[in-house]
């Protein structure tokens, strides 16, 4: 069969054009497909905790842009036995630099808590802050100040609502207004571990 | 691209193209497939989000038994917008034969967080004015004896109460400006032991009673500052005085009111208002 004659020759047939077509059809098609999985995995990566409970796994993820793991800390509780503890080490904003301090993560909580007494630390004026009220556990009611502070988690700084509590022996909370609204919190108890990524 | 090549695809049935095309959207689809039948299911609606509803004034009505009274008007002092809590007993509940009222100005339903028997909640109005906080309940009225002071970013006269050992803490103050006269009431929360108040030098200490409520014990003490402290004053955080406990206790400053010479009051703040030591 000589192709070349049978296309070539027919004027009303575009053939180079219905080709051209037909590649970009199988083109798109490819690409459309190949943007689907890139995607895909993504989303993935970002949802699921990697970490395979090694410490230099978590190390490592720890390093990544996204993603913070730490590994769980755990309470031998007089009444209750061995309890996780979900409490992280988190880098603060302060007006010396960055200080790492320790947080409760607390879905519970509305909104994240520190007493008053680091509001200076962390350059806030309570004097300027809005002064609310918040419930504690027996809806006890303590004054707070609302305003925002700094954290890091990987390597991205992050802004977060934050009431200072004038309770002086409040501790130190992450809640959820702007910390769970803005990232995905895990507990994987097959690597003991708690991941922190942000929302995909 | 080679004729061969162009000529190929020209022969290459369109049948053929929705195959591959169907095939290769089925193995990418696949994998997100896989994922959202092993994603958890979403419980939370959509539709709350979208349309929050405003917070309700939390209140549990409760028959007053008696007259009402007002124990304590927490803090004294605050921004527009700012909470306060006026703790007192028979205070009943929301009802629209009750009102609280900050210097005459009855304080509306928006401005309202929380009523219940013991404690109403409020935040201080747009265009509100210092003075007194007065409730009426079902008919029953009470004004709190201390004055409410509506501050702003022009109100200066600040008082600090800090620990500064493990039993004493100091109120320092500063832009005392013309005030002759500091009316305090110490609030001891949590403690039945005594407080010791030793004025400064430059401070005079002409009077001190203490009187309980069901919140705690109240050490009200007045004192007269002279011409030195107040200059010094308006250079720097100046003491007044020093608070020495004896057992473990929160002491806060519950009531604050600095006179002048023409008994005018001069609108003044705490921070931190209470110390724990």
């Amino acid at each position: 069969m000589n192709d070349e004659y049978e296309v070539g020759q027919n004027p009303a047939q575009p053939w180079k054009l219905v080709a051209g077509i037909k590649i970009l059809v199988l083109v798109l098609v490819i690409g459309v497909a190949g943007g689907l999985f890139i995607w895909q995995r993504k989303t993935a990566q970002i949802n699921t905790a990697q970490s395979t409970a090694g410490f230099t796994n978590l190390i490592n993820l720890a390093a990544n842009d996204t993603i913070l793991t730490i590994p769980y800390q755990q309470t031998l509780y007089k009444h209750f036995g061995n309890a996780i503890n979900p409490q992280i080490k988190i880098p603060v904003k302060t007006i010396n630099g960055f200080k790492e301090m320790e947080f409760l993560i607390d879905s519970g909580a509305v909104v994240s808590a520190l007493p008053q007494s680091l509001a200076d630390e962390l350059g806030a004026d309570l004097t300027q802050l809005p002064r609310i009220t918040i419930e504690g556990f027996a809806g006890q009611k303590t004054f707070a100040y609302r305003g925002d502070f700094v954290i890091k988690i990987g390597k991205e700084e992050v802004a977060i609502p934050v009431v200072f509590s004038e309770n002086p022996d409040a501790s130190k909370i992450l809640g959820r207004i702007g910390f769970f609204d803005d990232f995905n919190i895990v507990f994987n108890a097959k690597t003991k571990s708690i991941t922190i990524s942000k929302k995909g | 691209m080679s004729k061969r090549l162009m000529q190929w695809f020209y022969k290459f049935s369109w049948k053929k193209i929705a195959g591959i095309s169907l095939f290769i959207l089925t193995l990418a689809i696949l994998p997100m497939a896989r994922e959202a039948v092993l994603n958890p299911t979403r419980t939370r609606s959509e539709a709350s989000l979208i349309h929050p509803t405003p917070q309700p004034i939390t209140q549990e009505f409760e028959t007053p038994k008696g007259l009402p009274k007002i124990f304590l008007v927490d803090h004294f002092f605050g921004k527009v917008g700012d909470a306060v809590l006026i703790h007192g007993e028979n205070l009943g509940g929301l009802h629209q034969n009750s009102s609280v009222s900050l210097a005459g100005k009855k304080i509306e339903v928006n401005d309202l967080v929380s009523w219940t028997g013991s404690y109403i909640e409020f935040k201080v109005p747009q265009g509100a004015n210092s003075g007194q906080m007065e409730i009426n309940i079902l008919g029953n009225k009470t004004t709190w004896p201390g004055m409410f002071f509506v501050t702003d970013e022009n109100t200066q006269t600040e008082l600090r109460l800090e620990k500064i050992t493990v039993n004493e803490a100091k109120l320092t103050a500063r832009y005392l400006q013309n005030g002759q006269e500091l009316l305090l009431w110490l609030l001891v929360i949590g403690g039945e032991d005594k407080l010791t108040i030793a004025p400064e030098k430059g401070v005079g200490l002409t009077e001190q009673r203490n009187f309980k409520y069901p919140i705690g014990q109240i050490y009200e003490v007045k004192l007269k500052l002279d011409g030195n402290i107040r200059t010094l004053s308006n250079q720097e955080l100046t003491g007044l005085l020093t608070v020495a406990k004896t057992g473990e206790f929160l002491v806060g400053i519950a009531r604050g009111e600095l006179s002048t010479a023409r008994a005018t009051l001069i609108p003044l703040q705490l921070h931190p208002l209470y110390v724990s030591f």
